[in-house]
């Protein structure tokens, strides 16, 4: 019953730096084959959960499983099948890309010419394999270093801010590289800041904030929650006043001239019910598009 | 699923270490040294009748000087490379990359300290390959022929076993001192700084307990604490343990006289020193590079 068994597990995790609690018993799982995000603001903890899931650093209580295995009992055993990018990638600068990328297959134990050969190509380093590391861009260098990460065919990938460094086209390729390798089976654990991306490439999101998960929701669930609507009308704050009242309508606000708030029941039609008993006439009344960055400033305060 | 493997990880420092062009190029500087020990050896005027009358001694003053040279060129390049396998891995990050695909730490620290023992040894050979040849050269310029070297004393090679088992020991003490900075500093500069500022600060505070004897009128405690310093007991550890040696020690020995047992004994308390610390900053919890 191994292949039943998730890919990734957080149980009770949490990690105190003195009295600060970095990560705070945190439970989490991942499925195989998900395409799964991992979000927060800076210092929300994602980073130090990532590096507890690698046995880099040890949990102050909880654990992680990794494919059905306890990590820090069975690094060994568990961690060659994980492809890791944590934080900026970690490259000799002397080396080439190709001896990059062997001396990292060496430490795994040796990896075929052939393979590394596949991996430049998946990585559209081929032609710059034999140049010194420290010549390349930082797109360049972020791509060799999730070349790192693939060279054994890892059952999971865990990146941390992937698209890092990435021009347009690079974040377009290293979406349609994660999707591919999750068609393939494998899982990807994604931990980022770029909210668009991670809306269009995860099944699923976790978003934490002071080491706390906030909200665990497949992304069409968190997209297709009841949003908010934008009224145009000529006093604004009066309808502001007059919406508070409402049980509703507690967060509604002004932004850039506009009124912003929820609906009786989520519903356009009864909203503008109750402008018009109010006394509100609207200029116009259109449901504004929430996002995953809407959903997630709103979660985590920042907004 | 391939798995970390020891070979594998011996491999990979090796691969880094074959491009590190520092270490090339001190080993081109070490030829550059040997030619000008050459110009040097030329002008010490009763060398060429020590060869001549005492073949074994000439030998004898021969390994003690370029055993010298030895000591001090590969001490200085096996810190430097050993600092930079070690610490550079902190200082990158990419000790993270590796322990985070499984690879142990401590597997990870003991192949980077045998590859330096396998660049340590490889030096020592190439360097006896290229001293042998060089005295060899100057043996028949000054007897015409290399015949008088069949006449050499039979206690000859029971000394060069011992030039050969210092060279040993000096390879692994500096290893294990550049594997120790690089723990404990985690960092380039500090293992770079710290272990090739280890053996002059350590030599020149022989001549500091010197002046502090001379301050004081007592030879208690200063003499005393020179007995325990690593520099100066591999500095005298040749002559005490080599039946009648009769070079000097070349950089300072300790204040007091001490035997052979002593220095070994020193030398080794030091070395577990630098294992230990290697070895407790290696499996550190905690890897936040």
């Amino acid at each position: 019953m191994i292949g039943a068994q998730p890919a990734f597990r957080a149980i009770g995790l949490s990690k105190a730096y003195g009295k600060r609690l970095a990560v705070d018993r945190l439970d989490l799982q991942v499925d195989r084959g998900e395409l799964f995000g991992f979000l927060g603001p800076n210092g929300a903890g994602k980073t130090t959960t990532i590096r507890m899931a690698l046995g880099l650093i040890a949990p102050t209580n909880g654990t992680v499983e990794i494919l059905g295995a306890e990590v820090r009992h069975n690094r060994s055993k568990v961690l060659p099948r994980v492809g890791a990018l944590v934080e900026s990638p970690a490259l000799y600068g002397y080396l080439s890309g190709r001896n990059n990328l062997r001396v990292f297959g060496d430490l795994l134990g040796g990896v075929p010419e052939k393979r590394i050969d596949e991996v430049l190509e998946i990585i559209s380093l081929t032609g710059r394999d034999k140049d010194k590391v420290k010549t390349y861009s930082m797109g360049m260098k972020q791509r060799l270093g999730l070349g790192v990460a693939l060279l054994n065919n890892p059952d999971l990938l865990i990146l941390d801010e992937p698209a890092n460094g990435l021009d347009p086209a690079g974040i377009v390729e290293m979406r349609d590289l994660l999707r591919s390798l999750a068609a393939e089976g494998k899982t990807v654990f994604i931990s980022s800041h770029v909210l668009s991306e991670v809306q269009q490439i995860c099944t699923r999101v976790a978003i934490i904030n002071h080491g706390k998960l906030i909200r665990l929701a497949p992304v069409h669930e968190l997209l297709d929650a009841p949003g908010e609507f934008e009224i145009k009308v000529d006093s604004p704050d009066a309808l502001v006043v007059a919406l508070r009242l409402q049980p509703w309508g507690q967060e509604a606000r002004v932004e850039h001239g506009l009124v912003i708030t929820r609906a009786p029941q989520g519903r356009g039609r009864d909203l503008i019910a109750f402008l018009v008993q109010n006394g509100h006439q609207p200029d116009s009344v259109g449901e504004r598009q929430r996002d995953l960055e809407d959903i997630f400033l709103s979660l985590t305060g920042d907004s | 699923m391939r798995r970390p493997s020891f070979v594998g990880a011996v491999r990979a420092e090796a691969i880094k270490v074959s491009h590190q062009l520092s270490f090339w190029l001190m080993i081109a500087g070490g030829f550059v040294l040997l030619g000008i020990s050459v110009v040097g050896i030329n002008t010490v005027g009763n060398l060429p009748d020590t060869a001549r009358t005492d073949p074994s001694g000439f030998v004898r003053q021969m390994l003690d000087v370029y055993g010298t040279i030895f000591q001090i060129g590969s001490g200085i390049v096996l810190l430097i490379v050993g600092s930079r396998l070690i610490a550079m891995e902190y200082s990158s990050g990419t000790v993270r990359v590796a322990y985070a695909r499984g690879v142990g730490r401590l597997q990870l620290l003991l192949a980077k300290l045998v590859l330096l023992v396998i660049v340590g040894i490889g030096l020592l050979v190439g360097y006896l390959l290229v001293v042998g040849a060089i005295v060899a050269a100057l043996y028949a310029t000054w007897t015409g022929g290399l015949t008088g070297l069949g006449t050499l004393d039979a206690g000859l090679k029971q000394d060069f076993g011992y030039w050969l088992l210092v060279q040993g020991i000096s390879i692994g003490v500096v290893i294990l001192l550049a594997a120790a900075a690089a723990g404990l500093g985690r960092s380039l500069a500090f293992a770079m700084a710290a272990s090739l500022a280890f053996f002059p600060v350590d030599n020149f505070l022989v001549g500091i307990m010197a002046l502090a004897a001379r301050a004081t009128r007592h030879d208690s405690p200063w003499h005393n604490i020179t007995e325990y310093l690593l520099g100066p007991n591999l500095n005298i550890v040749l002559n005490v343990i080599e039946p009648d040696h009769l070079g000097r020690a070349a950089f300072a020995p300790p204040l007091n006289p001490v035997d052979g047992r002593h220095a070994l004994i020193v030398i080794g308390v030091w070395a577990v020193l630098f294992a230990v610390i290697a070895i407790g900053r290696a499996v550190r919890p905690d890897v936040l590079e």
